[in-house]
């Protein structure tokens, strides 16, 4: 123990842990609450009577959640997106970011504004829609995974995290006659893992919760993302007089259960990630925030 | 050191590897896979259009922009599509959209210029935006080659609607997707049950409702008795014509006396709305959340009981009232009442029967399939369609006995017709293009709904349909521009006269002046232009 445990710090510390529980709670009840909505009956939904446990335990919200026609195949396209569009991702960050992180290079900062650029100004929606469409990618996996590969940001990451590895350690490696390609492969890439580590995560997260570029780009429901499909259930028409339509009288699963039961089956595989990879997360944020 | 540094090295290296690996597998299969459905997909297409070479055998085919509504998500496989597309001798090339962004990516696939042969489900504000621009096929061009059109369009007498589906040129741009005739399905709606148990009498005006609310209240002072769905708008909607603010084209009403269009929203009996509410939530009879519910939030507040008046429609009702009976009392019952007379007399929610139009872009006109198309969508408009699209399959969802059609046993007694369509892919804003009388009677299932609808025709409740001004293009974005600033000033003021942060005497004139001076002057001046 570096300091001694003094009457004061204990308080400190109980404080401390008060707050970080009323903080996790508060981020913790409300995906409790979720849950025990989606297993709920509808009646206790509908009342009001649902806490953080369920009330009239049944898994029917589940059932028509995974009734729906496209669901499995959502499921299926958005793995695929998710793993094609981060190992995409990752290749070119990778390629693009290492030798813009060498100062020698001829030009770098004019290229480095050049992307930069683009994190303030964009082409628009349409312009981007019609140059996708030009190069034919339309209704096609790859007007999702290409067009959004590098993300600004993330190079900016990267760059500066390949900045911070000794120049010493390429040279040296130089000098044992590795090529520049294999300088990156074996000697920077294995230093860089946290960063890898976060980006791949990073990607994972966003490919997996994007609809907006599969909704505008791809046309066909065989190639819909599940995000996509839940979008609809949750933002949808739930009132079917709205569009002169007439309600489904005799329904028992209350929309509420359904949107949540929706959001948990779609949200837990991505959380799943999260402990596995938090460590790395961490140190992934605060790259580039502490120099020397 | 050094050696575990190799270790690690290797480690990561036979990852790596891995990794790379497991990549190219899914790629590669990925890849096969996509190539594998687009030949199938091409590979058909091909062959359409090789029989199209050839006299037109074999179906020709047809993409369509689709609107895919959650409640009954599309499927490939509906029996109802399957048949649609063996009756017309077409291949429907169905691309689905989500309900949820279906306005924003109709606006992007039109105005780029790649909207497929056929759009479903647009709605008239977008329809009149991009009808200026020429992007859309003048369909009234082609009328002689929609005869179950024209035919339809006659016998429902429909044409003032149509006439707001018609631009400046004289012209339409669409098919619309229509009601046979008006039906009484959105209503105000009120606890029967506490009624009877307070002994209250129906309220008919609104003045005699805010004494039943008055009295909901004191017999229960916790809750609020009025709630209300679908914000601002959803209020409006549903009982401005009783107020004799609605139905309204931006807040706008043409007066057929004067000849000439008024702005609704500064209205004396707007004066009369805004403090009549404001009077409501002072005194805690309206739901403090009236104008920011969600669905959700609403159905919790009427099935619990915590309010007991709303506007809605009459199909609703089914699930609140199974909901309120589990949650409040055995007796529980939302019920519909004829409309709540106001300023504006005994008037129903406004009655627009075309909800939306079936748009082709131009360019389709110079497909090869166009002959086909426009055929197809005449056929869209013959009686065999129309029942397939809402009564189902013959004999197998419904039955045709002396001209008289009902569903079968087994749909009806399936719990819900509803679904039972929704099922096969009947009851399908997508496929149908009108809605008759006896079907919606039967889907509704409502000997209520009838007989309000009867004396709705008979006692003139439905309110004449809201004219809409043809405008020019430059008229036309001088329209979005200043729509934008008096709908926000509009909302913001009603809001504020409605929660009691402005007072409705004290602030009226100087709204009235400054929502004068934001457009609506300038609005009447174009709108008042239009007419000469």
């Amino acid at each position: 123990m570096l300091y001694r445990r003094s009457t004061g710090f204990k308080w400190f510390m109980a404080f401390n842990s008060f707050v970080m529980l009323c903080i996790t709670a508060s981020i913790l009840f409300p995906f409790l609450h979720l849950l025990s909505v989606s297993l709920s009956d509808s009646g206790a939904v509908v009342g009001g009577r649902v806490g953080l446990l369920p009330k009239g335990f049944n898994l029917e919200a589940y059932a028509r959640v995974f009734q729906h026609p496209s669901i499995i195949a959502g499921f299926k396209n958005s793995i695929i997106q998710t793993m094609i569009g981060t190992a995409i991702g990752l290749f070119l960050l990778t390629i693009c970011a290492y030798p813009l992180s060498k100062r020698a290079l001829k030009g770098r900062k004019p290229l480095v504004l050049f992307i930069m650029f683009t994190m303030f100004f964009s082409g628009g929606l349409i312009p981007t829609y019609m140059l996708v469409k030009s190069l034919g990618l339309i209704d096609s996996i790859w007007a999702i995974v290409l067009p959004f590969s590098i993300t600004p940001y993330y190079l900016l990451l990267m760059m500066t995290y390949f900045q911070g590895i000794p120049e010493e350690i390429e040279e040296s490696a130089m000098l044992d006659g590795l090529n520049p390609f294999r300088i990156l492969m074996q000697i920077v890439l294995p230093l860089s893992k946290p960063i890898l580590a976060a980006i791949t995560l990073f990607l994972t997260v966003y490919y997996w919760n994007n609809w907006f570029n599969s909704m505008i780009y791809l046309n066909s429901t065989e190639r819909h993302p599940v995000m996509m499909i839940i979008r609809n259930i949750i933002v949808g028409s739930d009132l079917a007089g709205n569009v002169g339509q007439v309600g489904d009288t005799g329904d028992r699963v209350s929309t509420a259960s359904l949107k949540a039961a929706a959001i948990m089956s779609t949200t837990l595989p991505i959380m799943v990630l999260f402990p596995f990879t938090q460590k790395y997360f961490a140190k992934g944020v605060m790259i580039g925030s502490v120099k020397g | 050191m050094k050696e575990s540094q190799d270790r690690k090295k290797s480690k990561w290296l036979t990852g790596g590897l891995a990794f790379t690996l497991a990549m190219s597998t899914i790629l590669s299969a990925c890849s096969s896979s996509n190539t594998g459905s687009n030949t199938g997909s091409s590979g058909q297409e091909t062959g359409g259009e090789a029989s199209k070479g050839s006299a037109g055998e074999g179906p020709v085919t047809i993409s369509m922009m689709y609107n895919d509504n959650p409640s009954y998500p599309f499927n490939a496989s509906w029996p109802v599509l399957e048949q649609f597309q063996k009756l017309a001798n077409v291949k429907l090339n169905i691309q689905p959209t989500p309900d949820a962004d279906y306005e924003n990516k109709l606006k992007i696939v039109l105005s780029s210029g790649s909207a497929p042969d056929l759009v479903s489900f647009v709605p008239l504000k977008v329809y009149t935006e991009f009808a200026q621009t020429g992007v859309l096929l003048p369909i009234s061009d082609y009328m002689d080659k929609l005869p179950n059109l024209k035919q339809k369009l006659d016998q429902y007498a429909i044409s003032d609607e149509l006439d707001n589906w018609t631009l400046k040129d004289g012209k339409v741009y669409g098919v619309p997707f229509m009601f046979e005739s008006n039906m009484y399905t959105t209503a105000p709606v009120i606890r029967v049950d506490l009624l009877k148990k307070h002994n209250l009498k129906t309220p008919t005006t609104m003045d005699e409702l805010y004494e039943v609310l008055k009295k909901f209240k004191e017999a229960d002072p916790k809750s609020f008795p009025m709630a209300n769905l679908n914000g601002a708008v959803g209020l409006i909607n549903l009982s401005g014509s009783a107020w004799g603010i609605g139905p309204t084209h931006n807040g706008f009403m043409f007066n057929s006396d004067k000849n000439e269009f008024e702005y609704s929203y500064t209205s004396d009996n707007y004066k009369q709305y805004v403090s009549y509410f404001s009077r409501l939530m002072k005194e805690g009879l309206a739901d403090p959340e009236i104008f920011t519910s969600s669905t959700d939030q609403w159905k919790q507040k009427m099935a619990t009981g915590q309010s007991v008046f709303t506007y809605t429609w009459i199909s609703e009702l089914g699930q609140i009232n199974a909901d309120g009976k589990k949650n409040v009392s055995p007796d529980f019952e939302l019920a519909p009442l004829p409309p709540i007379a106001g300023p504006g007399g005994v008037k129903g929610p406004s009655a627009q029967r075309i909800i939306s139009a079936y748009v082709i872009p131009a360019s389709a006109a110079k497909k090869p399939n166009f002959d086909k198309l426009l055929e197809y969508v005449n056929w869209m408009y013959s009686d065999e369609a129309i029942n397939l699209g809402t009564w189902g399959i013959q004999d197998e969802t419904f039955v045709e006995i002396d001209g008289k059609r009902d569903f079968t046993d087994a749909v009806k007694n399936g719990g819900s017709v509803q679904k039972a369509l929704w099922n096969i892919g009947a009851s399908n804003n997508n496929l149908t293009t009108v809605f008759t009388y006896d079907w919606f009677s039967k889907v509704l299932n409502s000997p209520l709904v009838d007989k309000l609808t009867v004396e709705a025709n008979e006692k003139g409740w439905f309110p004449a349909v809201q004219k809409v001004p043809k405008l020019t293009p430059a008229d036309k974005e001088e329209e979005t521009m200043r729509t934008t600033t008096v709908n926000d000033l509009f909302m913001r003021t009603q809001e504020q006269f409605i929660y009691g942060k402005n007072s409705v005497d004290a602030g009226w004139d100087s709204y009235v002046k400054e929502i004068n001076e934001k457009g609506v002057s300038k609005l009447l001046e174009i709108y008042n232009g239009t007419l000469k």
